[in-house]
């Protein structure tokens, strides 16, 4: 009897596992389905359109929707809203009823935002990228046919999401905030893209940092640089922003509001652009060795020079416009020339910034293309002359930086003498001496970029054949020579003066800050920039010597094999394409 | 195309920076085919040709040399840092050769890696995983990376999770899988898109007896699909039983690459012969000393086992002349050697 019993116990005890598996076995089925065809009308149309999305946008979304840090900063954020909301409220009764307070809710709104957009999703996408290092998920990552760049901009993207949701959390308070009265809609909306561009700035840094120590040598020290670096941007993005709110409000003259405005919107858009270059450099580090990532760099780097010189043009229209005065006829023709000379100087050190860094970069590139590369360098003699400077390689890049600068620097000089000559008030007033002073200026700066770029070159070319490392010790290079310029000459002038103190020499010109601050109360010495000159033409000449090799590089036909794949991609492109 | 002294001497005078290689590498890349290598019917779908990788003054990879046809599992045996990973790394697109070149489906790895990855799925010896995420989405994340959309990205990770066996689990999280459902997952991620070519590092590496037994299973199942499969293991009864080829490397070279037969065959100088007789043992003894290539002699009863140097030629003459001289024979054999056997006696066991 017992026998039987335990028998059938056991039967039962079988069915009933084998009926769990059944069931499990048709919950991941019935879940499968769900995830992969969804359940309903909403979820089929999302599904078809992550088909149209990057995969990695689609990804990351599902994960950190997901991420307990993305539910926890949402659900804090909630709260500080609403706790914020009805403190500023409740204090503000019954001044409520007949005082603007928009701007002060504004204030406290702004600050809530700015905790998530500039230092959370900006951390939060440096350590997407990181952890796919550290995870071992980065090579099966690299390993699909996604491009470096697909996989930088789709983390970009889902950073941009994340805020977007922080961003859309706080829509109906800038509402309330402008209801209340105290800020105009041109402010709230200066904020918010002041706020904007700030976080991409710092997802795009965050994502450049977390590409280039591949080796986890660094990872530490990037990581603290990392929190450091986004909290200090929160705390100056949070301090510009509210100084720019009360000088919107302070500002009475129209034709000011409208310079601020203008100028707030042109530096927005000039971050931007930078925002695109720091992600084609994060795509560069992770990418493929043997493509050309140089080329695409240094063309967007031009371009941005060229997109600065044109906001010089605005800006400089914008002074002798009627706007500038406003609306009574030309501004002061003293006022001008000033305005134009500070612009100038202005735009030269930023022009002379931006290639400075991106020349170390340039400089310390390796001079072999890879055969890859040479499929896609110019091939016609007319392209060869003007085009083969922007092929990757130390020489054709000290050459590039060089050509530029040169190019932007007449330009902006030229532009600024034609806008001064035009007036006929302002000849009255036209002093030669001082419009020379701007073009010293970018003599200087062009002397000193051929000359330490042009010797670090030299250095690297000579000392350093190979090795990862090169970036690196180019920026070292750089700043070591910088150095010596600067407190080197500083001795020497120490050194050989009687009372032991230092005056300004020709060989202090190497002294970069102690140079620009003489030659802004135009009291350089005879020779100085003369000097300055015959170095350069000197580095500029030994360089040149060592250039060939960057140029002798021709233009090879991609293989067959290669071809022909390339024309099946294509062809299937065409089929796909509904409007072939 | 240059010659190979020339290219030798660039490879050496060069290190491994991505575009010193490149320029190494330039000349041999879609050349034509090294003269050494097997007799082919068929255009190999991984060719590794002439290949070298320094890690310093470390030599990884030494002028390493195979193919792999559609449908064929070649076998990579060696000690742990012999090169295996490094060659199979350069492969899947992720390491640059200091010289040499690797093609996948005629494609260099090294110029045009994005044609590569398409054709190509890699396991590496790591797994690969979000942990957070379904082995549902995951598949779908790795589906849509490569190009799948709508119903074709569907049926493709449907029939994945059909494939691995992983169906009954999809939504579960990753992390809560066994290590054989993760090594199954990434498995199916290397295949969610049909590649001609399958790389797998160590994928039985520390999986039970029987997710071992169904691994083999799935790999042997994709060979049949003509899929050409290049796999390291350290276990290497099941590489004897699921390779067409088998390559033992040892600090970086190549030291011997063919079937498991031949490879037995050919290392050994040296084999072992067993022989049964009705009688006159000793004097058989007596007689098999006197003979050339005989040592080791050792007698137990009837049974006389010895060493025979020589081939099979020299097996069958040892034995008509035992029939000649009358000895009653009533078994002759020579003991078959293990891939273990042969993989001990061709590597020494050094480690770079």
């Amino acid at each position: 009897m017992t026998a039987v019993s335990n028998s059938l116990s056991e039967k039962n005890r079988d069915i009933a596992e084998a009926s769990s598996l059944a069931s499990q076995s048709n919950f991941h089925a019935e879940t499968t389905k769900r995830l992969l065809d969804g359940d309903s009308a909403v979820d089929r149309w999302l599904i078809r359109a992550g088909d149209w999305c990057s995969p990695i946008l689609v990804k990351e979304t599902r994960q950190s929707l997901k991420s307990r840090q993305f539910q926890w900063t949402f659900m804090l954020l909630m709260i500080a809203i609403a706790t914020w909301t009805l403190f500023a409220v409740l204090t503000s009764i019954p001044a409520i009823y007949f005082e603007p307070a928009g701007k002060y809710l504004l204030i406290g709104y702004i600050f809530l935002l700015i905790i998530p957009a500039c230092v959370v999703v900006p951390n939060a996408a440096f350590r997407s990228m990181v952890g796919e290092l550290e995870q071992g998920t980065f090579d099966v990552l690299t390993l699909s046919p996604l491009s470096s760049f697909q996989i930088v901009t789709g983390k970009l993207a889902v950073a941009c999401v994340q805020s977007g949701f922080y961003f859309a959390a706080l829509a109906p308070c800038f509402a309330v905030t402008y209801l209340l009265r105290g800020v105009t809609w041109m402010t709230i909306l200066m904020s918010l893209i002041a706020i904007g561009v700030c976080s991409l700035m710092e997802i795009a840094i965050g994502l450049l940092l977390g590409s280039l120590d591949r080796a986890r040598r660094f990872s530490t020290l990037i990581s603290i640089a990392m929190i450091v670096m986004t909290i200090g941007a929160a705390f100056c993005v949070y301090g510009l922003t509210t100084s720019g709110i009360f000088e919107m409000t302070r500002v009475g003259v129209d034709s000011e509001r409208r310079f601020y405005i203008a100028c707030f919107f042109a530096f927005s858009f000039f971050a931007i652009t930078y925002v695109v270059l720091i992600v084609l450099a994060a795509s560069a580090a992770i990418g493929m060795a043997s493509e050309n990532y140089s080329t695409t760099i240094r063309w967007w780097g031009l371009f941005q020079s060229v997109l600065m010189f044109g906001l010089f043009g605005a800006f400089i229209g914008f002074l002798r416009s009627p706007l500038a005065a406003n609306g009574q006829g030309a501004v002061n023709s003293l006022e001008l020339q000033r305005g134009m000379e500070q612009a100038s100087v202005f735009i030269f050190f930023v022009q002379a910034i931006h290639w400075a860094a991106l020349g170390i970069f340039f400089v310390s590139e390796q001079g072999v293309i890879t055969p890859r590369s040479r499929r896609s360098l110019p091939s016609t003699l007319l392209q060869r002359i003007f085009l083969s400077w922007g092929n990757p390689g130390s020489g054709t890049g000290y050459v590039f930086v060089l050509l530029c600068l040169s190019s932007v620097f007449l330009s902006a000089y030229f532009l600024e003498q034609l806008f001064v000559l035009s007036g006929s008030e302002a000849q009255l007033f036209w002093n030669q001496s001082r419009l020379v002073g701007s073009g010293v200026f970018a003599i200087m700066l062009w002397g000193w970029m051929a000359s330490y770029l042009g010797l670090v070159r030299l250095c690297l070319v000579c000392f350093v054949k190979n090795g990862s490392n090169r970036m690196t010790l180019g920026i070292t290079l750089l700043l070591i020579f910088v150095f010596a310029g600067t407190f080197g000459t500083l001795y020497l002038s120490t050194w050989s003066s009687s009372n032991n103190t230092a005056s300004y020499e020709w060989y202090s010109i190497a002294n970069i800050p102690w140079s620009t601050i003489e030659a802004g109360s135009d009291n350089l010495v005879i020779g100085s920039i003369e000097s300055l000159i015959c170095v350069s033409i000197v580095v500029i000449g030994l360089n040149w010597l060592t250039l060939s090799r960057d140029l002798v590089v021709v233009r090879v036909a991609a293989p067959p094999r290669v071809r022909q794949e390339l024309s099946k991609t294509e062809i299937s492109e065409e089929a796909l394409d509904p409007l072939a | 195309m240059e010659n190979e002294d020339a290219l030798d001497k660039r490879a050496f005078s060069s290190t491994s920076t991505p575009a010193n290689i490149s320029a190494a590498v330039e000349a041999i890349a879609y050349a034509p085919k090294f003269s050494h290598g097997f007799h082919q019917e068929t255009t190999p779908m991984i060719e590794v040709r002439r290949i070298y990788r320094w890690f310093g003054s470390t030599q990884a990879v030494s002028d390493l040399s195979f193919e792999v046809k559609a449908g064929q599992v070649f076998g990579f045996i060696g000690p742990n840092g012999a090169g295996k990973t490094t060659s199979m790394r350069i492969l899947a697109t992720l390491e640059l050769p200091t010289y040499g070149d690797a093609l996948i489906d005629g494609l260099s790895s090294i110029n045009d890696p994005d044609l590569v990855r398409g054709r190509m799925g890699f396991m590496p010896d790591g797994f690969g995983t979000y942990p957070n995420m379904d082995c549902v989405e995951y598949l779908d994340f790795f589906a849509r990376a490569y190009g799948l959309v709508g119903k074709d990205r569907i049926a493709a990770v449907k029939r994945t999770l059909a494939f691995t066996g992983l169906d009954k689990i999809a939504s579960k999280s990753i992390r809560g899988l066994s290590k054989g459902m993760r090594q199954r997952l990434c498995l199916g991620r290397a295949i969610v898109h049909q590649p001609k070519v399958l790389i797998l590092d160590e994928p039985a590496n520390g999986l039970d007896p029987r997710a071992r037994i169904e691994l083999r299973q799935l790999i042997k199942q994709l060979a049949q699909e003509g899929v050409a499969v290049l796999v390291s293991s350290h276990i290497l009864t099941e590489l004897a039983e699921m390779c067409d080829q088998v390559g033992i490397i040892e600090r970086g070279k190549l030291l011997a690459v063919g079937s498991v037969q031949e490879i037995q065959g050919a290392s050994s100088t040296v084999r072992e012969v067993r022989l049964k007789l009705i009688a006159k043992v000793h004097e058989a003894s007596q007689w098999l000393l006197q003979q050339p290539h005989v040592s080791n002699l050792r007698v137990e009863g009837s049974l006389i086992t010895l060493s025979l140097a020589g081939d099979v030629a020299a097996q069958s003459q040892l034995l008509r002349g035992l029939v000649q001289c009358d000895f009653d024979v009533i078994e002759f054999a020579s003991m078959e050697r293990s891939l273990e056997d042969v993989f001990m006696q061709i590597t020494t066991g050094a480690v770079q």
